[in-house]
């Protein structure tokens, strides 16, 4: 039996209790993440990508969300777990990284301090050791002149500065596993290379496993090792990036990549898109949740499809095999 | 996979020491309360009305020694038969009235000069610029300690409402709501009726009627709904910002959130509001001892002096003018101060309140 991965997701569903009955972010989801290895979680707004990602720390506090299914950590499972004892896990074996690090640091503490707080919440550094320890990781995570940095004020800096700064507090206590929601998507494009470079080197110097969560393919060529794309809660294909992005096998991830203009060639006088939009989350759709946006749609889609092994990847479409293969890229992307 | 990725370090190391993002190399680090205060002290107006203030406060602080150098009378004694001397000539300090019938007395008028009876007598001889610096001293007594005590509740109520809701929350509101529905100065005068008739003794302090805790404690309490609602507000929002959730995902326990995110960042608002409650107070502090029901005689305060100066209103009208004048201009002062320490701290809230 081959060893557990380091986190193991499970049939996780996240629903919320609302005036207009039970809305359903996430059903059904189940993931594995390597040590060392990059997770890139792609969909579109509202698909409960950044739902997923926020139950893997028990971070949904909204009172009026269910929850259930399976999360481990390290063999440690985290749903259910007491709040006493998450938060020990928190920052400490498992750090997020959030989308905008412009309201991520509280403005009325220097950056330095908010490190220091964040070593010393999970370690029992003196004062001083921990302040070394911030300034090396700010030099860590390629912030120049990091002794003066400590000093400064999170309005002080620029916006890739404070997301180095706030990558710097998600692995200082070295945490097995980093969660980040958009890490990137504030940011402008040279300086998301940058911290893209940073936390590529981070996992492989650490061997930190990394859920990251975008909207963005072209990202997650860059970082990821598997992708996992999800429509309307669910996933609905999954694998090797190579794979998936050589041929997309499911019409929603075909969609998408067809959505990306062609970097050569004419420009198109429309954008191509996905006809359609996404469902409303309210009751459970009895059938694909795709099927009344998808071109392909037939007789069998008034079922669900299963998430079912094909090609090394993982696909939920009943479409045959020969339809799915003749899926291909229409536009090369930046990769 | 990781061939496609520049190089980590390649780009932020090259970066050169003078990164525009840190700003001059010169200019020192400085947090929110540094940056307002270095704000407030460009705005001219809110310094004079700081400079007028502390004058002010200062005057009042010397009010013993303007009574025992100056005026050379107890300003808390009645001086019905005293007579003073007046450019070499002994003055009775209360004469009969010459107008009307006749009935009653006329105090002696100010003298305009720095020595005693200044801004003349009161109805019972009394030094009325020696009152003055003893009532603001309570004057400005009361509403510091008012404003501390409102602020102590209102901050912790509004925190705790924010912090905890659910059951906290609705309790507390709840408890603000009962407090809210009584006009201010219905609460007050009737809370100061009870006060004074019963007194109330909580440890050290003894809330009894001729005890300035009575005045202190009435206009503490009415504010803090008024003031606890838009921290509880400000807490509410605070708490659904990205640096709260971004805490709660690296583990930091809820005590030291409240205690090193939410406190400090809800302080600069709550200061914002300390000039404007203070002011606030002062003039409810006057209303209160205007209707006898804050300071007690014979201690004074400018809405006793005030008091005093009604039935003088034809014959001496400057013995309420004064007190007046002072409650106006210190009022003035605070709303220009208040002013300009929100500005100081909120430079982008263009809206200004007329």
């Amino acid at each position: 039996m081959p060893a557990e991965p380091l986190l193991q997701i499970r049939d996780l569903s996240v629903a919320f209790r609302t005036e207009r009955g039970l809305v359903r972010a996430v059903e059904g989801v189940s993931l594995d993440v390597e040590a060392g290895r990059v997770l890139g979680l792609v969909g579109e707004s509202g698909s409960g990508k950044t739902q997923t990602l926020l139950s893997i720390l028990g971070l949904i506090l909204d009172p009026n969300a269910v929850l259930s299914g399976s999360v481990r950590l390290d063999g440690e499972e985290l749903v259910g777990m007491p709040h006493r004892r998450l938060r020990r896990i928190r920052g400490a074996r498992a750090a997020m990284i959030f989308q905008d690090p412009m309201t991520a640091l509280t403005p009325v503490h220097t950056v330095g301090w908010q490190i220091v707080e964040q070593i010393r919440a999970h370690s029992s550094l003196s004062k001083r050791a921990a302040r070394d320890k911030a300034v090396a990781l700010l030099a860590e995570c390629g912030i120049p002149d990091p002794a003066r940095v400590v000093e400064r004020y999170p309005h002080e800096l620029s916006g890739g500065m404070r997301q180095r700064v706030v990558i710097a507090m998600a692995v200082s206590c070295e945490p097995r596993l980093i969660v980040a929601d958009e890490p990137t998507t504030a940011l402008d494009v040279t300086v998301q290379a940058q911290i893209l470079a940073l936390l590529d080197r981070l996992r492989r110097d650490h061997g930190t496993g990394i859920v990251f969560v975008t909207h963005d393919l072209g990202v997650v060529s860059e970082i990821a090792d598997t992708v996992a794309v999800m429509y309307a809660g669910r996933i609905v294909e999954s694998g090797p990036v190579q794979a998936l992005f050589a041929a997309p096998r499911h019409p929603y991830t075909h969609g998408l990549f067809n959505s990306i203009p062609p970097l050569r060639g004419p420009r198109p006088a429309r954008l191509t898109g996905i006809p359609g939009l996404p469902p409303s989350r309210g009751a459970p759709e009895a059938g694909c949740a795709f099927a009344p946006r998808c071109a392909y749609a037939f007789a069998p889609c008034a079922a669900r499809p299963p998430l079912v092994p094909e090609g090394g990847s993982r696909v939920a479409c009943f479409l045959p095999r020969e339809t799915k293969q003749g899926f291909r890229r229409a536009g090369e992307i930046a990769a | 996979m990781t061939d496609r990725i520049l190089d980590p370090l390649a780009l932020p190391a090259a970066a050169p020491p003078q990164d525009p993002a840190l700003g001059g190399a010169k200019e020192a680090s400085s947090g929110p309360w540094a940056t307002a205060w270095r704000r407030l002290r460009r705005d001219r107006g809110a310094m004079v009305a700081l400079a007028v203030l502390c004058l002010v406060a200062l005057a009042c602080a010397a009010a013993p020694l303007y009574a025992s150098a100056v005026s050379g009378t107890n300003p808390f004694a009645t001086n019905l038969n005293g007579e003073v001397t007046i450019d070499g000539t002994a003055q009775p300090v209360l004469a009969p009235s010459t107008t009307g019938l006749g009935l009653g007395v006329t105090p002696i008028g100010p003298t305009w000069a720095f020595g005693p009876y200044m801004l003349g007598a009161d109805n019972q001889g009394r030094d009325v610029a020696a009152r003055m610096l003893y009532g603001g001293r309570n004057s400005l007594l009361i509403a510091g300690a008012a404003t501390l005590l409102t602020l102590v509740f209102a901050v912790a109520i509004g925190l705790l409402c924010g912090f905890f809701g659910g059951i906290v929350d609705g309790v507390l509101n709840r408890v603000l709501d009962v407090l809210w529905a009584f006009p201010i100065y219905l609460l007050a005068i009737s809370l100061s009726i009870v006060l004074i008739a019963e007194g109330l003794t909580i440890g050290p302090i003894d809330i009894r009627a001729g005890s300035l805790w009575l005045p202190i404690a009435i206009i503490g309490v009415v504010y803090v709904p008024y003031v606890a609602r838009p921290i509880r507000g400000q807490t509410l929002s605070l708490m659904r910002s990205e640096f709260i959730a971004a805490a709660i995902a690296l583990g930091v326990p809820p005590w030291r959130i409240f205690v090193k995110d939410l406190l400090p960042n809800i302080m600069p608002r709550v200061i914002v509001l300390v000039p404007i409650l203070l002011a606030l107070n002062m003039i409810t502090e006057s209303s209160l001892s205007f209707l006898s029901i804050g300071v007690q005689p014979p201690d004074a305060s400018w809405g006793t002096i005030i008091q005093d100066g009604q039935g003088l209103l034809y014959s001496r009208p400057i013995v309420a003018l004064a007190p007046g004048l002072a409650v106006a201009l210190t009022v003035l002062c605070l709303n220009i101060l208040g002013d300009g320490v929100r500005d100081a701290f909120d430079p982008r809230a263009k809206v200004r309140i007329a």
